[in-house]
Order: structure tokens, then C-alpha cells, then sequence
């Protein structure tokens, strides 16, 4: 990896934590959530000052270049993101759902109710 | 009785069944000054019917929102009804009502948070079980410079103020790490002396599996949240 591309990943992931710091700050995401983001931010700015470690593990696992071995990690990490996201709404769902039928279902025994006692006074 | 400020006992329940009777008659019994309220956590088991037969004072969360949820509808709880103190108490049994006082009384002389500590006077042991407490008490040390002695229990009185912080804020649950954030505000943090036993009956929300996932939180937290969080 050039020194180049080693200054632009370092200044990319400085700034990723920073934004995601900064984020946070503002409740913009709560404490739960952002735990992954922040050590995926921190493992990026590990790994950018420290290129041997990329390195040394794609020569390990046999790619052409370090860059494709970043890349794949990226992929892999977004891929696992966007399943863990995906159950998350699934859960989330399927909660609302219970909400709005319960809701609904007190809804109605409110409303019986306040028939009843109409009838009752009439 | 002496006039004293008005307190609530805040109960989450989830799975606790064979527990909760025990645990509520040890309030009626050792804390009969203070009201209490259970917090239904969405449980599987039968619960809900215990609360009903007993005639407890109950609310009846009927999804499983976890600890933290369940416990924050309790503050919600004290803040609408007007609590000047609200206690966390665990449903299994850990706790013993007998300390309830103890904690009202430091309030009263002026602390915003009183934790109910295992090991203000007793000595922390070199466990593997107390390796994550040291841990999050070194974390805590690092960022605000205060000794926290017993980060991780969950017996604790929160005054007025703090019941609002935590009943509203969806980033405050009332676990170790947000004790930084208290900190930062300013609020009196003290521990009194109390002993815990060990839960009879059921599993405990901080399962082993759980174990590592619950500390990485705490710690990246409280290093890298906590201390740039908005005061």
C-alpha cells in the first residue's frame, strides 16, 4: 500500500470516528447502536495506521493484494450490518403489530364500556 | 413514623414467578414505610397471574422491552405519580429490603444517587465474576477520577431529579456506565454498605453468553461515549 492511499485511509477513518462521535453526542443514535460503529471505526483506524496487519493477513489468506483483502472485509462487514438490521425491523414488526392489536382490542372494551353506561343513564 | 420523603420501590419482573412473592413479602415486611410498584416484563411464565392473585401493585408491560426498559417504566411511573425517590430492586430476591432505609436516608442527606454496594466494608473478591466489576470500576476510575466500589449492582435510589433524567432519556440505562454521565453532571454519587444473596430460582438477565457482549458496551461506553456525551 503507498503512502498515499495510507494517508487518505487515515484521514477517512479519523473522520468516520470523529462524525460518529459527534453523532452520538447529538442522541442521534443511541448507546446500544453505536457500540459496532465504534469499534468498526476504531479497527479502521487501527488497521490504516498500522498497514502491516492488513498485510500480513491477506498474504496469509492468500489474496492478490491488501487492498482486495480491505475490500472484501468492508463487504462482509456491510453484508452482516444489513442482515442484523434486517432482523432488527423483523422484530420491530412484529411488536408494532402486538401494539396496534392491543391497542385495538382496548380500544373496543373502552367503547363497550362507554356504550353500556349510556344505555345504563338512558 | 417520621415524616420522610415519599419513596417508590421499582420492581422489574421478567420470569420471576417463583420469586416475586418472596421478594414482595420481604418489602411489606422489612420496608413497609415505602410504596412499590412490579414491572411486568413481557414474562413467558405464569408471572402476570401471580401478581393478580396476590393483589400486588403491578404494571403489566406485556412485551419484553429487556431490563432497562422495564425499569424505566417505572421511573415514568414514580415522575407522573410524583416520587421524590425511586428505587431500583431486583425481582429475584438478590436484594434485601432491610437496606431500602439506608439508601433513603443518604438521599435525604443530600446524595442524588445512592448505590446499594456489596463492598463499601467487606472486601471485593478476586473472582472471575468480580474481574468485570474491577474492569468497570478501573473504566469509570480512568474517565472522571471517582472510585465507584460496586459499579455493577443494580440496588440503587435515584432523587427527583435523576428520576426525570432517567425516565426520559432514551440513552440512560441504569447500568454502570451512566454513572459517568451523572458524574459529569455534577450529581453526588454514594454507596452504602449492603449484602446481596444469591437469585433462588430462574435465570438471570445477565446470562454467561451475555456476558462478553454486556461488558465490550460498558466499556466502549463509558472510554467513548460517556465522555463526549452533551451535559
Amino acid at each position: 500500500m503507498g503512502i498515499r492511499l495510507q494517508l487518505v485511509f487515515i484521514i477517512a477513518s479519523l473522520l468516520t470516528f470523529v462524525y460518529v462521535i459527534l453523532r452520538i453526542r447529538k442522541h442521534g443514535l443511541n448507546i446500544e447502536d453505536s457500540i459496532t460503529w465504534i469499534l468498526w471505526s476504531i479497527l479502521l483506524l487501527i488497521v490504516s495506521f498500522f498497514p502491516q496487519i492488513s498485510i500480513f493477513v491477506s498474504n496469509a489468506l492468500g489474496f492478490i493484494s491488501p487492498s482486495n483483502f480491505i475490500l472484501v472485509l468492508f463487504i462482509f462487514f456491510l453484508y452482516i450490518m444489513v442482515f442484523t438490521q434486517n432482523i432488527e425491523i423483523s422484530k420491530l414488526k412484529g411488536k408494532q403489530q402486538d401494539l396496534i392489536q392491543k391497542l385495538s382490542l382496548i380500544e373496543h372494551d373502552q367503547r363497550a364500556a362507554a356504550e353500556k353506561a349510556s344505555k345504563e343513564e338512558a | 413514623m417520621k415524616d420522610q420523603l415519599k419513596t417508590l420501590v421499582v420492581i422489574p419482573a421478567y420470569n420471576e414467578a417463583l420469586n416475586i412473592e418472596k421478594t414482595i413479602t420481604d418489602l411489606q415486611t422489612n420496608a413497609p414505610q415505602v410504596d412499590y410498584v412490579v414491572i411486568n416484563d413481557g414474562s413467558k411464565d405464569n408471572t402476570l397471574e401471580v401478581l393478580e392473585k396476590n393483589g400486588y401493585n403491578y404494571i403489566n408491560g406485556f412485551l419484553n422491552q429487556g431490563l432497562f426498559g422495564a425499569v424505566q417504566t417505572g421511573f415514568k411511573y414514580a415522575y407522573e405519580k410524583g416520587y421524590d425517590i425511586a428505587i431500583q430492586f431486583d425481582g429475584d430476591g438478590q436484594h434485601s429490603a432491610a437496606y431500602i432505609q439506608d439508601l433513603v436516608d443518604e438521599i435525604e442527606k443530600g446524595s442524588n444517587i445512592v448505590i446499594g454496594s456489596r463492598f463499601v466494608s467487606e472486601k471485593k473478591p478476586w473472582t472471575a465474576r468480580m474481574a468485570g466489576s474491577r474492569l468497570i470500576a478501573a473504566a469509570i476510575k480512568l474517565v472522571t477520577g471517582k472510585t465507584v466500589l460496586d459499579p455493577t449492582s443494580g440496588f440503587r435510589a435515584y432523587d427527583k431529579a435523576c428520576i426525570k433524567e432517567y425516565a426520559f432519556d432514551s440513552n440512560m440505562p441504569p447500568e454502570p456506565d451512566t454513572l459517568v454521565y451523572m458524574y459529569r453532571k455534577k450529581k453526588k454519587i454514594k454507596e452504602v454498605q449492603v449484602q446481596m444473596s444469591e437469585r433462588e430460582f430462574g435465570e438471570s438477565y445477565l446470562n454467561l453468553p451475555n456476558t462478553v457482549k454486556y461488558m465490550t458496551r460498558m466499556l466502549v461506553s463509558i472510554l467513548l461515549i460517556q465522555p463526549f456525551r452533551k451535559v
